[in-house]
């Protein structure tokens, strides 16, 4: 019990304490938005792994039967073309750019440090 | 015995009392001073100020003479303005009060270029022991310029090589600043900053208004001009100061106020005042108008816009991936992908879409910063070219077309050829690296030159 009066104690200390905000800037929401995109992109990676792993099992379970094999197969195909997109995210961009004449160098890759 | 004690004793009393009474009466000839003070700290001149002088014993005073003497200090040695007074105590009082106006001539003589440099000193008759008073200000009278006024001075770039100077002078009562200067005033005008003397000249005092003009050779841009009406090395009038921008337009000096703005008197109240002041744009990106603001927030939106593209065309991915061939994720992923590359689309054209627009209600002329042909040659030398090879570039569309923007210069596609502009090898076309000793200054860029090492 005086323990728990004790961490209350301080909680209420910690809650009380100084607020002090962060400094955001329109580079800061930047920022913020390029680590989302990011983020996004290496999740994409994991799922791509964890997918043609799920793919493949689906081939094994197939043994054999025609119809599961086709629908495994069908799985796969669309599954490369994801694959497909998501590492060619930055060709597609700079495709679209370079097609409109515009200078995509600048604009990425997206610096993901 | 008791009668020699005595004797001795009454002669020691009489000596004593009779030293007391010589030295009572050395004292009671000496009428000491002991302080002299002004009545003010500062004294306009026309204006009455009292000298107060208290010494230290009234009686030894009485029916006596003191000789007041007034000053300026003065780094080069003291000057005596006026003096010596003479006033003569009552008897019984132990001050005396001088009262003094200063005249125009006091003033010329002790010129009073500092505060606190007028000062008097009190020496009683017959005594070589004076008092110093304490220093005040004396300043000439303000109405004593006979309510001069500059109303107007006006600098103009006439044509390239002539300055006109143009005086408008109100003298209310000439008569008054006649007697002030005693002779014939100048008007004179000024560069400031280093002082130079344009021009001046002397007129005569024999009507209210005047305007005087010249033409002077010279260049106005980035100069102060300020004119003045002078005399006896005094100004009596100034007018404002006249900056002139670096185009050469000058501000204009219209409008009479010559108190209260910089390089002039203080004014006094009720008197008509200028201020100048500028708001400071407090913008830091040097946005100056509308449109500007709504590009540099359209620049924001646009570095906003690519990360999303990045996350949406990364999403179609994953949900093509996950889609396990299901036709209709299917079909939502591929709609996923389209419209993200149409809004990539979009936003790449951004402004692009205002010069479409132009471009169509301008039945195709090309516009003016058009970039349709390739200029023959370098640009180093003749009439200066932008969008060429080695011209300053931020992105390609600064460039002429079959030219890119790299290094921040404008190359060829393939590289540049021996003895163009380069900023490194990558400039350079196959084959030739970036000689950066052999430079070359295009657009205000250190560049070297490509050439083809042995």
């Amino acid at each position: 019990m005086k323990n728990q009066l004790k961490n209350f104690g301080i909680t209420i200390f910690l809650a009380t304490g100084e607020y002090q905000g962060i400094d955001l800037t329109i580079q800061s929401v930047f920022g913020i938005i390029t680590g989302l995109a990011c983020w996004f992109t290496r999740f994409a990676l994991i799922l791509i792994v964890v997918y043609i792993i799920i793919y493949g099992i689906k081939f094994m379970m197939a043994q054999g039967n025609e119809t599961k094999f086709t629908e495994a197969k069908k799985s796969f195909t669309w599954g490369l073309v994801g694959i497909l997109v998501i590492l060619g995210t930055y060709t597609i961009i700079a495709t679209v750019a370079n097609a409109l004449g515009a200078d995509y160098t600048l604009i990425i890759p997206l610096r993901c440090s | 015995m008791k009668f020699m004690r005595i004797k001795i004793l009454f002669f020691s009393i009489l000596f004593l009392t009779g030293s007391i009474l010589v030295v009572q009466k050395a004292e009671a000839a000496a009428c000491t001073v002991s302080s002299a003070r002004w009545s003010k700290n500062t004294v306009k001149v026309g204006e009455s100020i009292q000298m107060t002088i208290s010494v230290q014993n009234p009686t030894d005073c009485s029916n006596q003479n003191i000789g007041l003497q007034i000053f300026e200090s003065d780094v080069f040695g003291d000057d005596s303005i006026v003096g010596p007074l003479v006033k003569r105590f009552s008897g019984t009082s132990g001050t005396v009060n001088y009262d003094y106006v200063f005249t125009v001539q006091d003033w010329e003589r002790g010129g009073s270029e500092n505060p606190g440099t007028i000062y008097f000193t009190a020496l009683p008759q017959n005594q070589s022991g004076y008092i110093k008073s304490n220093p005040i200000f004396l300043y000439p009278a303000q109405s004593s310029n006979g309510g001069t006024t500059i109303t107007s001075f006006n600098v103009t770039q006439l044509n390239a090589s002539t300055i006109r100077f143009t005086f408008l002078v109100n003298i209310p009562r000439p008569g008054e600043l006649k007697s002030f200067c005693g002779a014939d005033p100048f008007w004179r005008a000024i560069e400031i900053n280093p002082i130079k003397l344009v021009r001046n000249g002397q007129f005569a005092l024999d009507k209210t208004n005047y305007k005087f003009d010249f033409d002077e050779p010279g260049q106005t841009n980035g100069k102060t001009y300020q004119g003045t009406i002078i005399c006896k090395g005094t100004d009596v009038a100034k007018s404002q100061l006249i900056s002139c921008d670096s185009r050469g337009v000058c501000q204009s000096g219209d409008g009479g106020t010559t108190c209260g703005t910089s390089g002039q008197p203080a004014c006094e109240s009720g008197q008509e005042q200028t201020y100048s002041f500028e708001i400071p744009n407090p913008l830091k990106g040097g946005v100056k108008d509308l449109s500007g603001l709504v590009k540099i927030l359209a620049q924001w939106i646009f570095n906003l816009a690519i990360p999303i593209a990045v996350a949406m065309i990364v999403y179609s991915g994953i949900l093509f991936l996950t889609a396990a061939g299901e036709p209709a994720k299917i079909t939502k992923a591929r709609d996923v992908l389209k419209w993200a590359v149409v809004g990539l689309v979009i936003i790449l054209i951004g402004s692009g879409f205002v010069t479409l627009i132009q471009s169509v209600l301008e039945l195709g002329a090309p516009s003016a910063n058009s970039r349709s042909t390739l200029p023959a040659g370098s640009t180093t030398g003749g009439a200066m070219v932008t969008g060429a090879v080695g011209n300053k570039c931020s992105n390609d569309r600064n460039c002429f077309s079959g030219l890119k923007c790299k290094n921040s210069i404008c190359q060829r596609a393939t590289g540049n050829l021996v003895g163009e502009a380069c900023v490194g090898g990558v400039n350079c076309s196959s084959g030739l690296a970036c000689d950066l000793t052999a430079e070359q200054v295009i657009d205000g860029q250190k560049l070297g030159s490509c050439f083809r090492p042995q």
